[in-house]
């Protein structure tokens, strides 16, 4: 079982938050104009179409007007019901496609396409057909409104309830550590460290390959992005939590999975994106104004890299996207945070779309965080510009009146889909904005496990429709994924005891795949094995001090372990306090004596060494020694100053 | 991540659909390679680069073609002697027109292993294109008959673009498909 972690003192606050119920108010403001405008164009389709029908003579002319006003409508008119519902299912898979793919062309060449074969192919329009297609569009508008009204009413209601019990919690937001004070640093047990090596195996490959990863598609969750980011973000983590002074192969590790994402294979989906749905051919992947799916979530992944390391990405020009060999797009962690800044500061949402039209709230999460490190490691000040606009963004257009955050919304037509807010859409949401809206996050946590419940002090998940879905694989059938995500919310926002529900849940249940050490949930995919990573390598307020807080200055100067093998030396713990070195190792392929390179020493200064096979070293001009170990079994190892 | 786990729940429902008609269950993703790195100055160790192994001439875009273009063969044969369909031209008999159809699609695949730019994705666009244009020349030429006055070269021509666009794409495909990854970078 992984070590609980303390956590430091901070300098925190407490904060009540309530549901922000819309009384007397069925949308945001956005979302309310968003739709006026959509229901004014589509009144002004139905009054031409409605003059067309009534007007025209040509039998033909009726049919294509009515297709484009309802999908089949053409076929409705003159009595062809079964090519009707054929069309109406093919506009359905249309929409599927546009939401999956963000391909906005398809269902409007759909639609129009078929208005054209019902035009070409029409009999003789019945006036009960036209009657039919007329009256269809307005119907389906007007029930959909009374049910939402009614929806809101009801979810209102819980909302006031739910606002009474608010108003008496205080949620801790916790702060930056006190002064003086440091963050903790646990000791990784074995099983936690051949959990971790499934990750390093995966990054330590070269650049251009792949094995090991889930190759099904570009665009949805399983795509090879997603995984590189968890992979960073839970091999961070990690270093974060229990080995902040150990760079060596745990930062070439997140190199690596940085570097991975700028090979076209990983980022070239954006190219086919713009093209079908912006109808813009421009592989540009940072430079737009959408694809915050790339620039929220590897802008993350760099700034905890460089939290925890180095800067190198911060260099202009370091990230060298490659479409061709003649094309390169040069960006880096400044041009990937400014360009989040400006989207969200030109859109009326704040937040803005991934996919073309599609605004996702976690993802704008992700961007947030971007923002909110790139402001604490080079001075900006993008967070303070957009935040209080993308709160309100946030309340205003995606809560619904009992509390639960909304998954998504269209951005040109301002619909969303009431019934995704299931408890997948509040955690994993809750996790990511604990680092840059955390009263939000704690609200939504405490809505959320309300219907979580501890049995045996084995987690038991509500029934919800995505609960068994792996969308690493697209597999079915196991709540693992839910398992997992439940326990990086539970354990960022504090409660520990859920946290260790879970994973004692997945340790027990999950059956376990070895080789050679190296250890993953078998029936798993890598995304939820390395999502799985994060949520065991986390801790209270872990991903908010990395995002937002940063490490002590001592962890940034101070000794480091810089070089050792791998896997003979695994790395349990490694901490500085700025001028002495505490190492915990582990061997990780049998008993082994090796040397270790330790930097950022005092040059020429004289260390006494405890656990190595000398009893001293010396550092060279550089700051750099190395130290002989005895690899056997746990060991620890410390240099300090003499 | 999470960010639209309803779409990944209708794929999840087709994928399952999918194996359990093909009776294949889902192969996990294998074991990353395992990672080696020597300790301080000694030489770094990397996993071996993918060894190099010679491209297997795929038989499946072959056998398909001669076997659409067989099937093509005998269906419109029947279908015009049982009267179902007319031909395009009733001075030239479905045989005639299938055998050109068969010499521009050869004719395509002869093309295809010396083009070598594109990439996979542009395989998989022809390939996707030109099913998608042989589906709906099928249902206009011999369902809808709105746009196209059919003979025998409006036939054989429109079929054939679309044929020889999917077993362009399928040939380039499939080889890509199993070429060897390139050496390491490292």
């Amino acid at each position: 079982m992984t070590a609980i972690q303390t956590p430091p003192e901070r300098r925190s606050s407490d904060a009540t938050v309530l549901i922000p119920v819309l009384e007397g108010r069925l949308f945001g403001p956005v979302t309310r104009r968003r739709l006026q405008r959509f229901l004014a164009i589509a009144s002004a389709l139905w009054i031409a179409v409605l003059g067309v029908a009534t007007l025209a003579d040509d039998d033909r002319l009726r049919a294509g007007a009515l297709g484009l006003l309802l999908p089949g409508g053409g076929f409705v008119a003159d009595g062809s019901w079964v090519a009707a519902v054929a069309v109406l299912a093919g506009f359905g898979l249309s929409l599927v496609v546009w939401w999956f793919f963000g391909a906005t062309i398809v269902p409007p060449v759909v639609l129009v396409g078929t208005a054209a074969w019902a035009a070409l192919t029409t009999g003789d329009v019945t006036a009960t057909g036209v009657v039919v297609a007329l009256a269809t569009p307005p119907a389906l508008a007007v029930l959909g409104l009374a049910a939402h009204a009614a929806r809101h009413r009801r979810q209102a209601a819980v909302g006031r309830s739910l606002n009474a019990e608010l108003a008496a919690v205080r949620f801790t937001i916790a702060g930056p550590p006190a002064l003086g004070s440091t963050l903790p640093v646990a000791e990784s047990t074995a099983e936690d460290l051949a959990r971790l090596r499934f990750g390093l195996d995966l990054a330590l490959q070269p650049v251009d390959e792949f094995a090991g990863f889930t190759h099904l598609d570009q665009y949805r969750e399983a795509a090879l992005r997603y995984q590189l980011n968890a992979l960073s973000y839970g091999l961070a983590m990690s270093q974060l939590t229990r080995t902040p002074a150990f760079g060596g192969y745990l930062a070439e590790a997140q190199q690596r999975a940085i570097e991975k994402m700028l090979l076209r294979k990983v980022w070239g989906y954006w190219a086919r994106e713009n093209a079908w749905g912006n109808l813009r051919w421009d592989p540009e992947p940072v430079e737009n104004e959408q694809n915050i799916m790339l620039t929220g979530f590897y802008g993350l992944q760099i700034a905890m890299y460089e939290t925890l390391n180095d800067d190198r990405y911060s260099q202009p020009g370091a990230l060298r996207f490659r479409w061709s060999d003649a094309t390169t797009y040069d960006h880096d962690l400044g041009s990937l945070a400014a360009s989040i800044h400006r989207n969200m500061s030109a859109s009326d949402y704040t937040l803005f779309p991934c996919e073309p039209n599609w605004i996702y709230t976690v993802c704008n999460t992700f961007g947030l965080s971007t923002l909110v490190a790139h402001d604490r490691l080079h001075g900006t000040t993008y967070r303070d510009d957009v935040i209080d606009r993308l709160r309100a963004g946030y309340e205003q257009e995606f809560v619904r009146p009992d509390g639960k955050l909304l998954g998504v919304r269209a951005e040109h037509v301002g619909m969303s889909w009431n019934f995704w807010a299931n408890p997948s859409v509040q955690t994993t949401t809750s996790y990511w904005m604990h680092a840059g809206l955390p009263e939000i996050a704690h609200r939504t946590w405490w809505l959320l496990k309300r219907d979580i419940t501890i049995r045996d002090g084995l987690l038991e998940l509500p029934r919800f429709a995505t609960k068994g879905l792996d969308p690493g694989s697209y597999l079915i059938g196991r709540d693992t994924f839910s398992q997992v995500v439940t326990m990086m919310a539970a354990r960022e926002l504090g409660d520990e005891e859920y946290a260790v529900a879970a994973q004692r849940t997945l340790d027990e249940r999950e059956p376990i795949e070895d080789r050679d050490g190296v250890r993953r949930m078998k029936d798993s995919s890598g995304l939820a094995n390395l999502y799985a990573t994060l949520g065991r390598f986390g801790r209270s307020a872990g991903l908010r001090d990395l995002v937002a807080h940063g490490v002590p200055d001592a962890w940034q100067t101070g000794p480091r372990l810089a070089e050792c093998a791998y896997p003979d030396v695994l790395g349990a713990r490694a901490v500085t306090d700025g001028a002495a070195l505490d190492l915990v190792l582990r061997p990780g392929a049998g008993p082994v004596r090796t040397v270790l390179a330790v930097d950022r020493l005092r040059p020429g200064a004289e260390y006494a060494v405890t656990g190595g096979t000398e009893s001293s070293t010396t550092a060279d001009s550089e700051g750099r020694a190395m130290v002989g170990v005895e690899l056997a079994d746990r060991l620890a190892v410390r240099l300090a100053p003499l | 991540m999470g960010c639209c786990l309803v779409a990944a729940l209708v794929v999840s429902v087709l994928r399952r659909g999918w194996h359990t008609v093909t009776r294949r269950p889902p192969s996990p993703a294998p074991f990353p390679p395992p990672a080696r790195r020597g300790p301080p100055g000694s030489r770094a160790l990397v996993a071996p680069a993918t060894a190099t192994v010679a491209v297997r001439p795929i038989l499946s875009v072959p056998v398909a073609v001669a076997g659409s273009v067989l099937l093509l063969a005998v269906s419109t044969t029947a279908s015009s002697w049982a009267g179902l369909v007319r031909s395009p031209d009733p001075a030239v008999p479905p045989l005639v027109a299938d055998l050109l159809l068969a010499c521009l699609v050869v004719s395509a695949l002869l093309v295809a292993p010396r083009w070598t730019t594109g990439s996979r994705e542009t395989a998989r666009a022809l390939s996707a294109a030109g099913a998608t244009w042989t589906t709906v020349v099928l249902v206009e030429m011999h369902g809808l008959r709105t746009l196209v006055p059919a003979t025998t070269v409006v036939d054989v021509v429109l079929h054939g673009v679309g044929l020889s666009a999917l077993y362009l794409g399928l040939a380039r495909w499939r080889p890509l498909a199993s070429r060897p990854t390139s050496g390491a970078l490292s």
